[in-house]
């Protein structure tokens, strides 16, 4: 379930049925968008990781047994962003430099949807940056996209014991991090 | 914060506790613990307002309306085997061949014949019309990314009409045409786009009709690629990665043998 082996696409792709693949899982493209917006922190990677996924989901949806349709969907996002993560890596460690691609690159490493929120919603933003990739992860998928337990293990493939785990520690240090800047700030 | 045992069994269990998560017995055990112990009602309420304004600072968002027309347009759109984008990348890797495909191509093409047969003055003038493509104003002459627009504005400026697939649903919009001229002679330059990344496809009749497999190479930081089909000769070139430009590449050859 946490795989989508895309390498193992059979070679006839069977024609899916669109209209039900557009009732069961287009709902769900809000929970997509804000998934990738918030794990990539750059609109338009969020956006191609967004499309990207919709294709794979269609791939695969002769695949898909009814269960969760946001969690699978979900599942199928945090994959897609974890290959344009690498991409972007890669294409930082190789490409010769490139005026337009590297300020491109400066852009999205500079978090710039801060511009626009409160300085108390920074505050926010600034302490889930600073969380590790585990923890943001289950962060987001509970406190933000609001997934039980059960869907967030099938998502993030590992059992429930970690998701609670997980989920207790990135809470404390969340609080940690929230409290030590209304500390510095004051 | 209490250090003994009892307390940390309990303080582990606080955040599944606010979401309801723990089974029944625990739970009742936790609700009990908290009415008598101050200090872990103490961190619950402080969990529990961190949890809550969580909530309130970091909101759910609404898909832009763009990518909901995307979304919806590539769902619709035929789903392309895999398997070709495979067979289309290995038959670029056959470089053991590469200085004859290299010779065919400066037989094919006219502006590589009347440079050199290795072909690499040609490339070079496409990197070049690449190159300055990229400065500020000289990328498109017609804007649009719907290949209706492009397609006719081409009528009357060259003696050929390019086949401008789309393939936003692919992740490569179109962004618009130009008139380009690449070592004498006139050609249609069609822009596409990757993410920031700009893709030139300079295409124009070829000389001969022999058709010549794909060329992938690397100058100057920049991917080029080169292949002729159905009488047109083909250059693309972008900044792009190697990988993501071969799948642009048979996109474009798939389109181009079906116009």
């Amino acid at each position: 379930m946490q795989h989508v082996p895309t390498h193992l696409t059979p070679r006839v792709v069977p024609e899916p049925n669109r209209e039900s693949f557009e009732q069961v899982v287009l709902p769900h493209l809000d929970a997509a968008y804000t998934l990738a917006r918030y794990l990539l922190r750059d609109e338009q990677a969020a956006q191609d990781a967004v499309q990207e996924s919709f294709l794979r989901a269609l791939r695969h949806f002769a695949g898909y047994r009814g269960e969760n349709a946001r969690a699978w969907l979900l599942t199928i996002v945090r994959h897609c962003c974890a290959t344009a993560r690498t991409r972007r890596r890669r294409e930082l460690t190789f490409v010769e430099f490139d005026e337009r691609q590297h300020s491109e690159h400066v852009q999205s490493a500079t978090p710039e949807l801060h511009l626009v929120r409160s300085d108390t919603s920074e505050a926010f933003h600034r302490a889930l940056d600073a969380l590790s990739a585990h923890d943001r992860e289950v962060l987001i998928l509970r406190e933000i996209e609001d997934l039980s337990y059960e869907e967030i293990a099938l998502s993030i493939g590992a059992p429930i014991g970690t998701v609670m785990s997980r989920l207790s520690r990135a809470r404390k240090r969340m609080q940690a991090l929230l409290h030590r800047e209304s500390r510095d700030a004051s | 914060m209490p250090a003994d045992a009892t307390h940390l069994w309990y303080l582990d269990r606080l955040s599944a506790h606010i979401d309801g998560e723990l089974d029944a017995g625990e739970a009742l055990d936790v609700g009990a613990h908290l009415a008598t112990c101050g200090t872990c009602a103490a961190e619950y309420t402080l969990l529990l307002n961190t949890v809550e304004s969580m909530r309130q600072h970091l909101p759910p968002l609404r898909a832009p309306n763009a990518l909901r027309e995307r979304v919806v347009a590539a769902i619709h759109t035929p789903i392309l085997p895999r398997e070709h984008t495979f067979r289309a990348a290995r038959s670029f890797r056959p470089w053991a061949v590469a200085a004859t495909v290299v010779a065919m191509v400066g037989a094919a093409y006219g502006i590589g014949a009347r440079s050199s047969v290795s072909g690499a003055p040609a490339a070079d003038a496409v990197l070049n019309a690449h190159v300055r493509s990229l400065q500020q104003g000289h990328l498109t002459d017609v804007v649009s990314s719907d290949q209706h627009t492009v397609k006719p504005w081409f009528t009357g400026k060259l003696d050929f009409s390019p086949a401008v697939p789309r393939l936003e649903s692919e992740g490569f919009p179109l962004v618009g045409g130009r008139l380009d001229y690449v070592a004498n002679r006139a050609v249609a330059a069609l822009v596409y786009q990757r993410r920031a990344h700009i893709i030139n496809v300079l295409t124009y009749p070829s000389e001969s009709s022999v058709a010549v497999a794909p060329h992938l190479e690397t100058r100057r930081g920049f991917q080029i690629a080169n292949w002729s089909a159905a009488g047109m000769a083909y250059w693309v070139v972008s900044d792009l990665n190697a990988d993501e430009l071969r799948t642009f590449c048979s996109l474009m050859r798939e389109a181009g043998a079906a116009p």
